[in-house]
Order: structure tokens, then C-alpha cells, then sequence
């Protein structure tokens, strides 16, 4: 459980929403070398670790909250997580397709889309052809989000309003990462990206602020799922 | 596995007629149509009751009737009482997303986590009003609520990590915590005894009722026998040892008033008798556990011998649906406002108050008893069902 000053938290919310927000959508000195996302092995990258998302040069400016973004995008249509699958949902989904940085992840996650399609080329290698039956592609052959925690929501202070059962992101001081590296802030500062819970929200793609603590296969986890601490950083239960 | 989803699934109806043939089924319900539209333009409503275990078991527990809003104490008869407040039992003067429930003397307690307040549905007077106290008796998240004999009533409440108290007229009195060393989840009043479930730290704290110094501390964190991890609910069995529900460690622990471990009940899994969300629990004068699972969305109602009985309630969209439920409460003192509720011949023995955090209805009222002419001796009450 994380300790939560709230009155310090309220003082510090608008400036830290302000700033941090960009900060965080920017690339992190991460530490991405020997993690799934190190791909320079992979004949198809040319050795090169950052060339599967990004590229210094012609990089694709049409997605948004992607820097240098060299990567092909989803065009699947998904089913997302919203009131209609959970009548007790309060949050709304952004619109009917996931939405900002999300949108990078499942460019990949989403199964059908290759890892190798980037730079203008169409690759083959999915990560159903790569990873075979079993494959840990988010919606798989349905694109359905329905059985994944929503994405693409909307989470501030009004619906923690509306729903006691969820801390107020601007106004609650969370810990992300471990050891030496860690990160404080609000829930909003840390967790969110413009507000919105997308996949960034629990996962730190470059392994930049992750929970080692985690005795479990760690899928980049801000926060450790020992004591359902991750679920406990944003549900107050 | 099967079967138990196919009897969660199931609507139990008792009918006046038991048919099996569905030929001479499908005979008499064209002689029914035929005589209604002949005798009359406007057929009576059937009445239906929700009963459990289902058929061919002979009827345990009855579903009664829903309480969510002052629209639901008006007397049906009162077409002025409904033209004056509405016909709409949603309205917004109901209750919104109610966790614990306590029943004393005529009134219902029913503690509302978004309406952040508590409801009383006053039975003698057929009266609702809700309170949410103000300054430093505001209630922020409240979550159970026990009412002393006096009629004080002790709120737990996880924003504000106090407990807080009122007299018998809602008058704040005073709080209990210093807002952070603790989060009450749950509080039962033994003499002058303060239980709390502590789900910050994972045990129960006891204080002292008058003095409200701490006086000592049940379990500590962790999984192993006698440890805890979210003890959500507590309730008393009759032989007054503590019996608590675990939602982080899905089982049911019982311990003396005096801190001592008993036994654990339960494991995490969906089949007869395991847990993966208990919350509300209560027990009977016989000792039979009553167990709220919010994932499974029923009651399982365990013997004190640890022995599953049996289960009842399941979500959906009718009134008798339970959906997200938390909280159930057994109690014997006040069937007489329910019986006329009931099918005529099953008499009731006593009520169980489930609360419903979803849906419709937020307060289901079951009763339990036995049916006029129904011969209970060929399957006894301890007899599994599933």
C-alpha cells in the first residue's frame, strides 16, 4: 500500500498534471536492452534496437503521442471494454477503437499486425507467427478488449467522485518502480496519459520505472502485483 | 462444475400446478387462454414466487420483496402516496450503491457508499430518511454500519479511515482513529467491545466502547492459518466466537473474541463451498454460516460443522436478482413485517437481508421457513444441494 498525503498532493496536483504530462510521453532513458522489447537480435532489425519503433528521420507524424514513430499502425477494429460489457462501468471508452499511446502498443499486441512492418515495409513476423499457439497478443483473432481491464478511459477527479471506489488521480501520491529507480507523483502525473488509462497506465514499455519486486514474470510493471498493490494504486478498496 | 452453474442459472418458481408431460402441458394452457379471453378482458396477474433450492427440493427460502427508495414503503393500496411521490422506484431520493446493512427496532439500516450516507427504512411508521452528517460527522466512503443497544450507530468509513459515531437521533457524537493508522472495513459491538476490520494493516482492532483506547489486536498479515488479508466482514456466531470473511484470501477464519484462531473455512476456486470474493457474512441461530461471494454473485450458506449446504440468489435483471452483492444479515426479530410476503403456507422462520451493490434493487428481503404440507423429513436441511 502506498502512503497518501493528500493535502500535500492537492497543493502539488496542478503544477504536476501540467508538466508531466509531456515529460512522460516523451522517449525515457530506459533500460530496454535484453527485454522482450529487444528486438536487435531479430534478423529483420539489422541489429539496431530502437529501428521496430522509431526512426531519427521521415517518421510518421499522423499518430499522435508517438515521437519519431516509425512503426505501422493497427488498423484492426476492436471491441472495446466499455459499459455495455460492465453495467457498473461509471468511466466511458474513448470513443470505439482504443485511443493515444495504446494504439502503439497494439500495433504490435494486436496479434495480426508484424513486428517487422516498419520503416514503409510490410513484414510477416506476428506475434502469433512468432510466438505460435498461446501467443500473448492482446484480443487475439477476435480484436475484442472485453475480457482486459478498460483502456482508452477517461479517470479524473469527477468519476472518482462518482465512484468512492476509486482514488482521486490528482489528488493521490503514487510510487511507481523499484530499487533505485522510482518515481513519485500523483495518479494522474504517473499513471495516466492525458488523462486517460491507456496501457502505459500499468506497463512501462522501455522498463524505465519497473517493479522488480514482482516475484512473477514481470510484463513491465510499474508496480508490483504482490498484494494487489497495482490494482490498489488507483481502486480503493 | 456444470451442474452447479446449471442450478445458479435456474429460476426457481413454484407453480400451483406441476406438470411434466409437456403435451398435456401445452393442452391445459390453451384451455386457460380459452377460458381467460371468454371470462374476461382483463386476466388476473399470476402470481409468481422465487423460490429456493429449486424443485424437486422442498422450498427453503423464499425471495420477499425489494427495498431501494421511499417508494418502496408506500402501501401498495396508497394511489395517493404514489401519485404524491412518484411512481419511478429510481429516484434519486433511493439508495445508490449500498454496502452494509443492520436491522434494530423497526428500522433497516442500509449504509450507501455513493449516497455517502445511511438509509433507515423505518417499518413501524413506513417512513424513509437518510442521513450524511455534516463537518466532522460527514461521511465520505461509508461502508458497515452496527447499531448498539442504546441505538448508536458506528460507521465505518475508508476515506475518511475513522469510525464514525451518531446517537439514536443522528446526532454526531464523535469519532474513533486518527484517520490514518487504520482503514474499518467492518465493526461489531460485543459488551463494551469495538471490533474493527482493519484492511490497511490486515487484522482486527479492538477498542474499548467508552474509553475508545485500543485494547488489543487480532491476527496479523498473511495467509497462513490465523492471518489476514482483507478481512472485509465480520459477524458473530452464537456461541460468541469472531467468524470473519477474507476478500484477499478467499476463505472464512474464525477466532475467539479473545484473539484466538479456531479454524479456516474455504479456498480460492468456483466450485461448492470455495470463495473468490466473499464479503458479507452472518449466522443463524443454528450456527449455519451465510457467506456473500460478489464474484459468484450468491450466498453460500455453509453448516457450522463446515459443511456446504446450499446457495441461493443470482444476478440478472428481476427484482429477486442480486447483482454485485455485499452484505447479508440474518434476523429473527422482525419477520413479522415480511410475512405477507410470503406464499400462503410457507411460514416464515426468519429473514436474510442481502444488500446489492448493482441493479435494481439494492436491498433483497428472503425469508426463510417451510411450506405448509411439504414433507421436509426425506431430505434434511444439512442435505447438499448442487
Amino acid at each position: 500500500m502506498k502512503i497518501i498525503n493528500v493535502t500535500a498532493a492537492l497543493k502539488a496536483a496542478s503544477v504536476v498534471v501540467s508538466g508531466s504530462l509531456l515529460l512522460f510521453s516523451s522517449v525515457q532513458a530506459g533500460t530496454i536492452v535484453g527485454t522482450a522489447h529487444d528486438f536487435s537480435g531479430s534478423g529483420w532489425t539489422g541489429g539496431e534496437i530502437c529501428v521496430a519503433c522509431h526512426t531519427p528521420h521521415n517518421s510518421d507524424t499522423s499518430t499522435s503521442q508517438a515521437p519519431l514513430w516509425n512503426h505501422a499502425t493497427t488498423v484492426q477494429n476492436f471491441t472495446m471494454y466499455d459499459s455495455t460489457v460492465s453495467g457498473s462501468m461509471d468511466a466511458t471508452a474513448d470513443g470505439t477503437n482504443p485511443s493515444g499511446i495504446s494504439v502503439l502498443c497494439l500495433s504490435c499486441h494486436d496479434g495480426v499486425t508484424a513486428l517487422d512492418s516498419f520503416g514503409g515495409t510490410t513484414g510477416t513476423s506476428t506475434m502469433a507467427v512468432i510466438e505460435g499457439a498461446g501467443n500473448k497478443a492482446i484480443g487475439g483473432d477476435t480484436s475484442s478488449l472485453t475480457n482486459d481491464h478498460p483502456i482508452s478511459i477517461l479517470y479524473d477527479t469527477a468519476l472518482s467522485g462518482t465512484d468512492p471506489g476509486l482514488h482521486d488521480p490528482s489528488a493521490t501520491n503514487v510510487t511507481i518502480g523499484g530499487g533505485t529507480k522510482t518515481r513519485s507523483g500523483t495518479i494522474a502525473s504517473i499513471m495516466l496519459s492525458d488523462g486517460r488509462v491507456q496501457c502505459s497506465s500499468c506497463h512501462d514499455v522501455h522498463n524505465g520505472f519497473v517493479d522488480d519486486a514482482d516475484t512473477m514474470t514481470t510484463p513491465f510493471l510499474k508496480v508490483t502485483r504482490d498484494g494487489s498493490a497495482l490494482c490498489l494504486t488507483c481502486h480503493n478498496k | 462444475m456444470l451442474k452447479y452453474i446449471y442450478v445458479l442459472n435456474n429460476r426457481v418458481v413454484i407453480e400451483d400446478m406441476m406438470l411434466k408431460v409437456t403435451s398435456i402441458k401445452l393442452i391445459v394452457c390453451m384451455l386457460l387462454l380459452q377460458c381467460l379471453s371468454a371470462c374476461s378482458t382483463t386476466p388476473e396477474k399470476k402470481e409468481e414466487y422465487v423460490f429456493y433450492p429449486p424443485l424437486p427440493s422442498p422450498p427453503r427460502i423464499q425471495y420477499l420483496t425489494s427495498l431501494s427508495g421511499p417508494a418502496d414503503l408506500i402501501n401498495d393500496e396508497s394511489a395517493f402516496s404514489r401519485f404524491v411521490l412518484g411512481d419511478d422506484k429510481q429516484d434519486d431520493a433511493g439508495v445508490k450503491k449500498p454496502y452494509g446493512v443492520s436491522i434494530k427496532d423497526g428500522i433497516i439500516y442500509l449504509v450507501d457508499i455513493r449516497g455517502s450516507g445511511y438509509a433507515m427504512f423505518d417499518l413501524k411508521q413506513n417512513k424513509f430518511d437518510m442521513v450524511h452528517g455534516s463537518f466532522s460527522g460527514k461521511m465520505n466512503k461509508p461502508i458497515n454500519i452496527f447499531v448498539d443497544d442504546d441505538g448508536s450507530r458506528f460507521v465505518t468509513d475508508t476515506i475518511r479511515n475513522v469510525v464514525i459515531v451518531f446517537d439514536k437521533n443522528d446526532e454526531f457524537v464523535k469519532v474513533i482513529g486518527d484517520g490514518k493508522s487504520f482503514k474499518p472495513a467492518d465493526i461489531l459491538i460485543v459488551d463494551e467491545r469495538l471490533f474493527i476490520s482493519d484492511i490497511k494493516n490486515h487484522i482486527i482492532q479492538v477498542y474499548d466502547k467508552d474509553t475508545d483506547k485500543k485494547l488489543y489486536t487480532i491476527g496479523k498479515v498473511g495467509s497462513s492459518e490465523g492471518e489476514l488479508f482483507f478481512p472485509a466482514n465480520m459477524t458473530l456466531s452464537p456461541d460468541n466466537h469472531l467468524y470473519i470473511s477474507e476478500t484477499g484470501n478467499f476463505r472464512i477464519q474464525e477466532f475467539t473474541l479473545d484473539g484466538e484462531f479456531i479454524r479456516s473455512m474455504g479456498k480460492v476456486g468456483t466450485g461448492v463451498g470455495q470463495f473468490a470474493r466473499p464479503k458479507g457474512i452472518s449466522i443463524d441461530r443454528d450456527g449455519n454460516i451465510y457467506v456473500v461471494d460478489a464474484a459468484f454473485q450468491n450466498i453460500q450458506i455453509i453448516s457450522k460443522e463446515g459443511e456446504m449446504l446450499m446457495f441461493f440468489g443470482e444476478p440478472g435483471g428481476r427484482k429477486d436478482n442480486i447483482n454485485l452483492p455485499a452484505d447479508v444479515l440474518v434476523d429473527y426479530d422482525h419477520v413479522s413485517y415480511f410475512q405477507k410476503y410470503a406464499k400462503p403456507g410457507f411460514k416464515l422462520e426468519y429473514i436474510l437481508l442481502v444488500t446489492s451493490q448493482f441493479g435494481a434493487s439494492k436491498l433483497n428481503v428472503f425469508g426463510y421457513g417451510q411450506m405448509d404440507g411439504v414433507d421436509y423429513s426425506s431430505s434434511k436441511p444439512d442435505e447438499v444441494i448442487q
